[in-house]
């Protein structure tokens, strides 16, 4: 089991989006960071030893206003455009995650939404207090997640008592269960091996303990094991 | 023995301002000394993976008190103890606008928490859904815990104390400057002061929406929370509140540390007047960003956008403020004492904490972080970092002025040091933990979470026991420090002109501002306010219109978890409302305590000629807008959104809500008319106002009642949440209208036997807003829930 900082990017197409977008806000973050903690050690550094500092507080005056110049202007500009870069670059990657599995996929932001999709692989899942189940389109229902790497998979997710967050995290897949409503998820996972589901919205005194496991499967075994209609399989485990 | 019992009346009654400060000072530390030590107990259970320290519902129990103690007893009330005690005094005056409802805040505050605290001891437990109490987990039938009841209670007494404390300040920053004290030229501790209070003022009402739509779930067994999609409505409503509310809690630090960088660089901050507006324009937009707390609950993406605009938007004029703070520094003679530490060490952490925030505002970049400890390390570095470090270094800067004495330079230092530490030590590591879920009370020892989660918890211990050293400081200090005089670190602003500690009403003379300078000048040499205020200030009303409430809920609470003696103290805890709601009101406060200052004292733009008890209800009603838009809210998604099909039309008789509806108007036409008579000096017209308009309201209720007689006698029940939230609406506009009567009966007797003297007219001026505020209400409520 990897951890962070890791890269996830390997396991799953939501994944690969993830990790390359915060690795720009990172970068941003750190730029930005060392210049601002710079700052903020070295003036009171400087000038709690300076001798030519100025004493402009007065007792019973109200401080002048300073700094009527460009470099406020500066200040103000510079936070502005990194604000924007930002933007921009969470703008794209917003569309990016929608319109990535459109192109490579074939699968629209519509029919994702509807959750019905050629090609792809629809999962209802049902989250309830304490515990998930799977349903796969033939109707087999299962406990453990099974999953074809390398193609689309929809996740039409609702619940049957109290809000929970279906999760599983190293794919980049997280989607609230709401009594009354489906949401949908979806992810393409890459990477066959053993993953963790885990529900991260507090659901009661059950909460920790709803751990489940998401198999990723090669396409043929999971094939064969969809048309065996979900009889348990035995994987080695990996990943 | 005699002086006991006086510092006993005192401490009881007191409605000076600064007394008032001194106690939500005690209380707040005393919360976060519980609430600490939940968290103490929890992190041991975290330390180390498949631990049994705590199983998981008292694990639940402590996480949700923890937080709500945290963020509801302990900072807010702990940036309030120093606006009560030291806003009046930065703005020149002798004390609040109005000093028995400081009082009463005060009282509410600490009977709320008292109720928080006493759920505890129901069998059965208390509250465990987390302080954001997502629905349908926070209804009866997933947390039958009776506690939970209190802590509802507990909360809705807090939102009472908050609201009257709200107007308190808006109207004392209005109404209460120094002569010639413009706006700007205020500390930036009041202006941050007053952007918190704004932001209270719009954001409490939503969460009292909900608490009251879950009173009526869990009480009345309505079905609100429980209805399809119900859940998303309590999303809405809290988040409309849960995000002002960080920046509530942030702001009166944020705005101090601003100050006291100031104060101890020697420099006046750098672009004065776009820190104040970046404060605005953050105060303003946090309205507006809340979805990004509903990022995965299957909202739309257009709507995901806009959030995530809006959420990245705020970093702006934070990041202004920031790096504004630092700038200012620069050129100064810089001295590092203990405030000043603090106040840099605040925002040390206000950076980390920003940008964390900055990556959970992409709706994709949280995918990982939603529910995750990256989530649990960034609030906290925001909130407590920022916010509790900047208010610890304002108790080390007011400490001096607040007790005459000087604290120990040397372990105050060494206290920063050590929880500056022990906080990273125990938060840094989250970030790391971003896959781990919060709330949760275990985890197995595969995921590798052991490790970082029990550094956590070494620094919880250092940063928690850290402030063991301030407090043995402050305590040893407050009697054997040395003696300090006016001003010990050469602040400019008014409370460092006037003795430490203060006298009793501040000032020992007429607070003037000339220019830049601020001045206590003597009247021909008498002391014109010592003398004006004959009468003592001491009431007993606050205390016990507080104390009724409390045991009536109490017992409400105890009666509905099936305890013992619950029926004794709801009669007791009745008994005292009402008759402290008589005292309270026979009680001529104002007048027996002469503590106005004559206007023309006063600086009071933009509001120069309005009274003080109507802009009070002003402000008082944009606030209670939000709560009845919060309710009619919930019937509009409930229809909309969640499939109630049966509408208004179908299960009401629209011409009785039609007749109740004229009969509401009308009556604010006469109550319109008592106030003009009043107003005139003419008391037939008065009288002949206030009681018809007493009559019509009453009618109202009547033909209000018979109507939902109507709607249940055919078999409606509040198992359908359109009835149930359109009746809640209905209940909510009699509870104020019923409110609003005792008043106008009061003033009725009052006018009959006395004339208009004291404020009757401007009382019943601002009554005859509230009746047409509440008439406008009554037109609301028939368009939507009668016609919709
Ligand atoms: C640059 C400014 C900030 C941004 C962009 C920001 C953004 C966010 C976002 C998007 C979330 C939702 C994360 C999630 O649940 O997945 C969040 C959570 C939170 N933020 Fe911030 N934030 C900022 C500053 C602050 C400040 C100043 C405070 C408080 C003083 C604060 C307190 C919180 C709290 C308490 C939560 C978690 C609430 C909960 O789920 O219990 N944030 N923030
Ligand atoms: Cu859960
Ligand atoms: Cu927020």
């Amino acid at each position: 089991m990897f951890h962070y900082p890791f890269d996830p990017s390997q396991f799953s197409e939501t994944a690969r989006v993830w990790w390359n977008l915060f690795g720009f806000y990172l970068t941003v973050a750190i730029l930005l960071g060392i210049a601002v903690y710079a700052a903020l050690v070295l003036i009171p550094f400087i000038y709690s030893r300076s001798r030519k500092a100025v004493d402009e507080i007065k007792p019973g005056v109200v401080p002048g206003e300073r700094g009527r110049n460009a470099y406020l202007a500066v200040i103000v500009v510079l936070i502005l455009a990194s604000f924007l870069a930002v933007f921009v670059e969470s703008y794209i990657s917003v569309n990016e995650l929608a319109s990535l599995i459109e192109e490579e996929y074939g699968v629209t932001i519509e029919q994702l939404q509807a959750g019905e999709a050629d090609g792809a692989l629809v999962v209802e899942v049902r989250g309830f207090q304490w515990g998930w189940t799977f349903k796969y389109p033939n109707g087999i229902e299962s406990d453990v997640l099974y999953l074809p790497a390398g193609r689309p998979v929809i996740f039409k997710v609702t619940s049957d008592d109290v809000f929970h967050a279906f999760s599983i995290p190293d794919l980049r897949v997280k989607v609230d269960a709401i009594p009354g409503q489906v949401n949908m998820g979806w992810t393409v996972p890459q990477t066959p091996g053993t993953y963790r589901i885990q529900c991260y919205e507090l659901c009661g005194v059950g909460h920790a303990e709803m751990i489940s496991k998401a198999v990723v499967l090669p396409p043929e075994l999971f094939d064969f094991w969809y048309e065996s209609l979900g009889e348990e399989l035995v994987v080695e485990e990996g990943g | 023995m005699a002086h006991r019992v006086l510092q006993i009346k005192r401490w009881l009654f007191t409605t000076n301002h600064k007394d008032v400060g001194i106690l939500y000072l005690v209380t707040a530390l005393y919360f976060f000394v519980i609430a600490g030590t939940l968290a103490l107990l929890f992190r041991i259970q975290l330390s180390v993976p498949e631990n049994d320290f705590l199983p998981a519902g008292k694990f639940n129990q402590a996480v949700t008190n923890h937080g709500l103690l945290m963020v509801f007893w302990f900072i807010s009330p702990l940036g309030f103890a120093f606006a009560n005690y030291f806003v009046p005094i930065q703005l020149g005056a002798k004390d609040m606008a109005f000093p028995r409802l400081n009082a009463l805040s005060y009282w509410l505050l600490l009977f709320g928490g008292l109720l928080m605290l006493a759920g505890f001891f129901m069998p059965g437990g208390t509250a465990d859904f987390g302080w954001t109490a997502y629905a349908p987990l926070n209804t009866e039938t997933f947390t039958p815990n009776p506690g939970a009841n209190l802590v509802a209670f507990g909360l809705l007494m807090l939102i009472a104390s908050v609201t009257v404390g709200t107007v308190n300040f808006l109207v004392t920053i209005f109404q209460l400057r120094a002569k010639g004290y413009k706006m700007l030229g205020l500390p930036m501790f009041v202006w941050g002061i007053f952007f918190t209070v704004l932001m209270m003022l719009w954001a409490f009402p939503s969460l009292q929406a909900a608490l009251t739509l879950l009173a009526v779930d869990r009480i009345l067994g309505a079905n609100i929370f429980t209805a399809p999609k119900g859940g998303i409505i309590w999303d809405h409503l809290f988040w409309f509140f849960g995000h002002p509310e960080v920046y509530i809690v942030l702001f009166p630090g944020l705005a101090l540390a601003l100050d006291l960088i100031s104060v101890f660089s020697r420099r006046p901050l750098l672009g004065r007047k776009v820190i104040i507006g970046a404060l605005a324009a953050a105060a303003a937009l946090s309205f507006g960003v809340y979805a990004h707390h509903m990022f995965m609950t299957g909202v739309s993406l257009s709507y995901l956008k806009v959030h995530m605009f809006t959420t990245e938007l705020i970093s702006v004029p934070f990041g202004i403020i920031t790096i504004l703070a630092i700038l200012s520094m620069i050129g100064g003679a810089i001295r590092l004492s203990t405030p000043m530490l603090f106040a840099l060490g605040s925002i040390a952490v206000f950076i980390i904490g920003g940008f964390s925030g900055v990556f959970n505002s992409n709706p994709v970049l949280d995918i990982a972080n939603r529910g995750s400890y990256w989530v649990v390390a960034h609030f906290h570095y925001v909130m407590v970092g920022a916010a509790l470090f900047a208010l610890f270094g304002g108790l080390y800067y007011w400490f001096p002025k607040m007790t005459g004495r000087m604290y120990n330079e040397t372990l105050g230092k060494i206290h920063f040091i050590i929880s500056f530490i022990g906080f990273n030590i125990l938060y840094f590591p989250m970030f790391f933990l971003i896959d781990m879920p919060r709330r949760i009370y275990t985890y197995p020892e595969w995921t590798g979470w052991g490790p970082l989660n029990f550094i956590a918890t070494v620094g919880a211990f250092i940063f928690g026991l850290s402030h063991l050293i301030m407090f043995a400081n402050l305590l040893y200090s407050m009697k054997h420090g040395p003696r300090v005089d006016r001003n010990p670190w050469g602040a400019w602003s008014y409370e460092w002109m006037v003795e430490s500690p203060p006298p009793e009403y501040n000032f020992e003379g007429i607070p003037v501002v000339q220019g830049n300078r601020l001045m206590v000048v003597m009247a021909n040499g008498a002391k014109p306010h010592v003398e004006l205020h004959e009468g003592n200030h001491l009431s007993p009303w606050p205390l016990l219109i507080s104390l009724g409430p409390f045991l009536f809920l109490l017992g409400l609470g105890m009666w509905l978890g099936q305890v013992k003696f619950a029926l004794p103290l709801i009669v007791v805890g009745a008994i005292i409302s009402l008759y402290s709601v008589y005292g309270w009101f026979r009680d001529d406060f104002y007048e027996r305590f002469k503590f106005e200052e004559p206007p023309e004292y006063k600086e009071r733009w933009p509001f120069t000629s309005i009274h003080r008890v109507k802009l009070g209800m002003y402000f008082f009603l944009f606030g209670d807008a939000v709560f009845f838009a919060g309710l009619v809210g919930a019937y509009i998604f409930m229809r909309l959104e969640a499939g109630a099909t049966l509408s208004g039309l179908v299960t009401h008789n629209i011409l009785l809500g039609l007749l109740a509806t004229l009969l509401m108007l009308w009556s604010a036409v006469f109550m319109y008319i008592a106030a003009r008579g009043a107003k005139l000096g003419d008391k037939t017209l008065a009288l002949a106002g206030l009681s018809l308009s007493t009559v019509l309201s009453l009618a109202y209720v009547v033909v209000t009642g018979l109507d939902w007689a109507s709607v249940f006698a055919v078999g409606f029940t509040l198992a359908d949440p359109a009835i149930a939230t359109s009746a809640t609406t209905a209940l909510a506009h009699v509870l104020h209208l019923l409110a609003g009567l005792l008043v106008a009966l009061y003033l009725t007797l009052k006018i009959w036997v006395r004339g208009f003297t004291g404020h009757v007219p401007e009382t019943l001026d601002a009554l005859a807003v509230y009746w047409g505020f509440l008439a406008a209400i009554s037109v609301l409520v028939f368009g939507v829930t009668y016609v919709f």
